[in-house]
């Protein structure tokens, strides 16, 4: 029953992934990416993972669909105008390229995975009391053996937060603009 | 769940493939940017896959493949959110999200 | 049951050149906000010392062996790659305070963000977990994007910043879901547990297998993990077939955001890519199952080197634009470097890594007078150069130097790095036969000859009525420091061929 469940949350989570890809509007690619990762998210969480689906759900479901929602509506991509200018942009050959190269990469990592002769548990796939991923136990491994990976983390985003507020803020400076206008016109 | 480890590595391989497809399919950079966000995630699955292989073989749970897993879905966060700064900077100044990506860029190289 | 010492503080000591780097980007950024200057000297300067006083202390700890953490290893192999990041990041520093463009722009996030992408380096080659690796890894890579894209206003800048944050994140995702499989067969993360060095896991839980078991297991799993991963490594050094992103960001980025990714970026993927394969298959203890896998390796790397350096030179022959012939010649070391990782064994290992030192001299040079010139003319092609070469001796000898050298010609230290690259190649691991490699090093040298000399023939052999450049006396003593460097260490070499030796540490 729970095994059947697995593949009914796997199954929706590649339909919505090959939504996402194929959707021409990107909101309705954002909506389909949220039910690719809600399906993960259940896979993690019959697997033993509960609280990573957790934050599968809180990181992905909350902050990061909301960033991309909130972009594709800022930027307008949702209108008629702006899927009319993304249409009949792609050429054939392409298309072909790229079905190619997924197509090729996808059965080399079946081929491979179907190759692989792990090792199968005696008792089966179960997991002790609190999950696979304990809460008490993911800390201390995170402030104990992992604590400079977890400081390093927090460079990253301090890193990303600063690069991100220099890329997005709009720019004030004059001479800039002109400057580079007098460069193109050069070029 | 008593579904093997090759099923699991199995979904993770076409996620993966289908983020693969879109990034080189699409040219509207947002959709870009989630294909990466879908293979970030099936190499999650893939861990995830191997903890629970690890931790069965085992008998107690393992630490490494949940904490990277944390740690992959903070690197896709700020992925996400330095891609879309710069798309929302792209647009901006070209009033497009859509990006030739393999064509040479700017003025000075037409030129020549 | 959870106390200090738990905390692993004791590690903490062996980090004080990390350390340094991060205290000194927040002390960048505060006083930023304190100064509220545009044009600011200080900030720089800050992050120069700060620069220099982590360099202190990596010669000062050269030799020590050690573990911080569990995570970090302390070593010469990494200590040599960090020391060259930090050179190359003060440089690129000085290139931002010399350069008149990029004064109009805020200039505390842009040494900020130069400075955690060196922190992002310090953390990817000084490590054998590949946990840190990936967080270095992005950490280098997001501040290097928003430096690509810093002069948003401009076109090109914008879409150079676009392509390589979309081109990174591929390459992120493949590295990682190419680890995600590695992880799913070994057990582990470390790379010295995969190899078999270690027994015991220092931050896991004893379930790990080695690569030999692995291998024996499931060898299609492996095979692919270690093509993802390479593919990975490829965006970072720009090899083939990942190099396409290169000309193009190189070209669009701000000049001295070029130098930082074509010099210490691109030397910090080697210095992780180095590490990973070193360790998993080069060091002397590996088993008979790992010693054959590493001959199919070596010969997929060797490709890789080969394509790189035809792709390369072939391309840098039709350029017009003095930065884009620069990147596409950039990308063509990078398969001059790869020969040295291909021949795997510790002899080609060193012979790459006294041509990386090589690398950061000459193109550190090269960029400098890109700097000065595009500055003064507002223009980056090679006519603009034309009948310059008289008119700027103090600048334009030392970039003959610098071309001179990149072609590998005697007695420059780039001739010196290549010879060591072909004995290399001539006497790979047991079982290799790299012998066409060398050939096709030498034909692509001949190859790259033409298009370093057509910049030569243009400075000094052509003429033009535009007027002096204007002289900048700091970036004509910068050139004349590389240029004596480049010839100093062609001559004497000695010294930088034991730096490499003593980085070698990596496989004991």
């Amino acid at each position: 029953m729970v095994d059947l469940l697995f593949y009914v949350a796997a199954a929706v989570s590649v339909l919505c992934a090959l939504g996402v890809v194929v959707s021409a509007n990107p909101v309705q690619s954002v909506m389909m990416l949220l039910g690719s990762f809600t399906g993960i998210a259940l896979i993690y969480l019959l697997a033993g993972f509960q609280f990573l689906a957790a934050i599968q759900i809180l990181v992905y479901g909350g902050a990061i669909m909301v960033l991309f929602l909130f972009v594709v509506m800022l930027l307008n991509q949702g209108d008629p105008v702006a899927l009319a200018r993304e249409q009949g942009v792609l050429h054939k050959e392409q298309l072909a390229g790229g079905l190619a190269v997924a197509g090729s990469a996808l059965a080399v990592l079946l081929v491979a995975v179907a190759r692989t002769d792990l090792p199968r548990p005696i008792f089966g796939y179960l997991w002790p009391e609190g999950g696979l991923d304990p809460l008490l136990g993911m800390a201390q491994a995170m402030f104990g053996p992992y604590v400079l990976a977890f400081e390093g983390a927090s460079v990253l985003l301090l890193a990303t937060a600063v690069g991100v507020m220099t890329l997005a803020k709009r720019q004030r400076n004059k001479p800039v603009a002109a400057a580079s206008t007098s460069e193109e016109a050069s070029a | 769940m008593n579904v093997p480890t090759e099923h699991l590595l199995i979904l993770s391989a076409i996620l993966f493939a289908i983020g693969m497809g879109g990034f080189l399919l699409r040219r509207n950079m947002i959709v870009v940017l989630m294909s990466i966000e879908l293979m970030l995630n099936a190499a999650n699955l893939a861990f995830l896959a191997g903890a629970r292989q690890h931790a069965a073989l085992a008998g107690h749970w393992v630490a490494e493949g949940p904490v990277m897993v944390t740690f992959v879905i903070a690197v896709a966060a700020v992925e996400a959110a330095v891609g879309l700064a710069l798309v929302i900077a792209f647009y901006r100044r070209k009033q497009t999200v859509s990006l030739d990506r393999l064509s040479p860029t700017g003025a000075a190289s037409k030129a020549n | 049951m959870f106390a200090l010492q738990d905390l692993h503080l004791q590690g903490l000591s062996l980090l004080s050149p990390e350390l340094t780097l991060v205290t000194t980007a927040l002390v960048v950024l505060m006083m930023d906000l304190i100064w509220k200057e545009r044009d600011s000297w200080r900030l720089g300067a800050i992050g120069l010392v700060g620069l220099g006083a982590a360099a202190l202390q990596l010669v000062s700890a050269h030799g020590t062996q050690g573990t911080a953490f569990g995570l970090v290893s302390i070593d010469n192999f990494g200590g040599f790659f960090k020391l060259f990041t930090s050179a190359a990041t003060g440089v690129c520093i000085v290139f931002v305070m010399l350069d008149r463009r990029e004064r109009r722009h805020r200039i505390g996030e842009y040494y900020f963000l130069l400075l955690s992408a060196a922190i992002g380096i310090f953390f990817m080659v000084g490590t054998y977990n590949l946990l840190l690796l990936v967080l270095g890894l992005e950490l280098a890579s997001l501040a290097s994007y928003s430096l690509a894209g810093f002069h948003k206003g401009e076109k090109r800048s914008a879409e150079a910043a676009m392509k390589y944050v979309v081109f990174g994140g591929l390459s992120a995702g493949v590295m990682v879901f190419g680890i995600s499989l590695l992880y799913a067969v070994t057990g582990t993360l470390d790379m010295r547990v995969m190899s078999g060095a270690l027994a015991i896991d220092p931050v896991g839980e004893g379930v790990a297998r080695s690569l030999a078991v692995a291998l024996e297991q499931s060898p299609g799993m492996v095979a692919l993990a270690m093509i993802l991963i390479l593919g990975g490594f490829s965006f970072k050094i720009s090899s083939a077939p990942f190099h396409f992103w290169a000309p193009d960001v190189y070209e669009g980025s701000p000049t001295p955001v070029t130098t930082f990714l074509a010099v210490a970026s691109k030397a910090g993927g080697f210095g992780a890519l180095m590490r990973f394969f070193g360790v998993l298959f080069v060091a002397p203890d590996v088993g008979e199952m790992v010693a054959a896998y590493r001959n199919e390796i070596g010969m997929v790397l060797a490709l890789v080197a080969a394509a790189t350096m035809t792709l390369g030179n072939l391309a840098a022959l039709r350029q017009t634009s003095l930065k884009r012939m620069l990147a596409y010649s950039s990308v063509a070391h990078a398969g001059y470097v790869l020969v040295g990782v291909a021949a795997m064994n510790q002899a080609g290992m060193e012979a790459s890594l006294f041509y990386l030192a090589a690398y950061y001299f000459m193109n550190l040079g090269a960029f400098g007078f890109l700097l000065y010139f595009s500055g003064v003319t507002g223009r980056e092609t090679l006519e603009s150069l034309r009948g310059m070469g008289p008119k700027a001796p103090m600048i334009t000898v030392p970039m003959v130097i610098f071309l001179v050298s990149l072609t590998g010609i005697p007695p420059m230290v780039g001739f010196t790095g290549k010879l060591q690259l072909l004995y290399a190649a001539m006497g790979p691991a047991e079982g290799l036969q790299l012998g066409w490699l060398a050939v096709c090093l030498g034909l692509n040298s001949v190859i790259s000859l033409y298009y370093y000399m057509r910049v030569v023939r243009v400075l000094f052999l052509e003429d033009s009525d535009e007027p002096r450049p204007e002289p900048q006396v700091p970036m004509a003593v910068f050139l004349c420091l590389m240029a004596f460097l480049t010839v100093w260490f062609g001559l004497f070499f000695t010294p930088l061929l034991d730096l490499a030796r003593s980085g070698m540490d990596l496989l004991t």
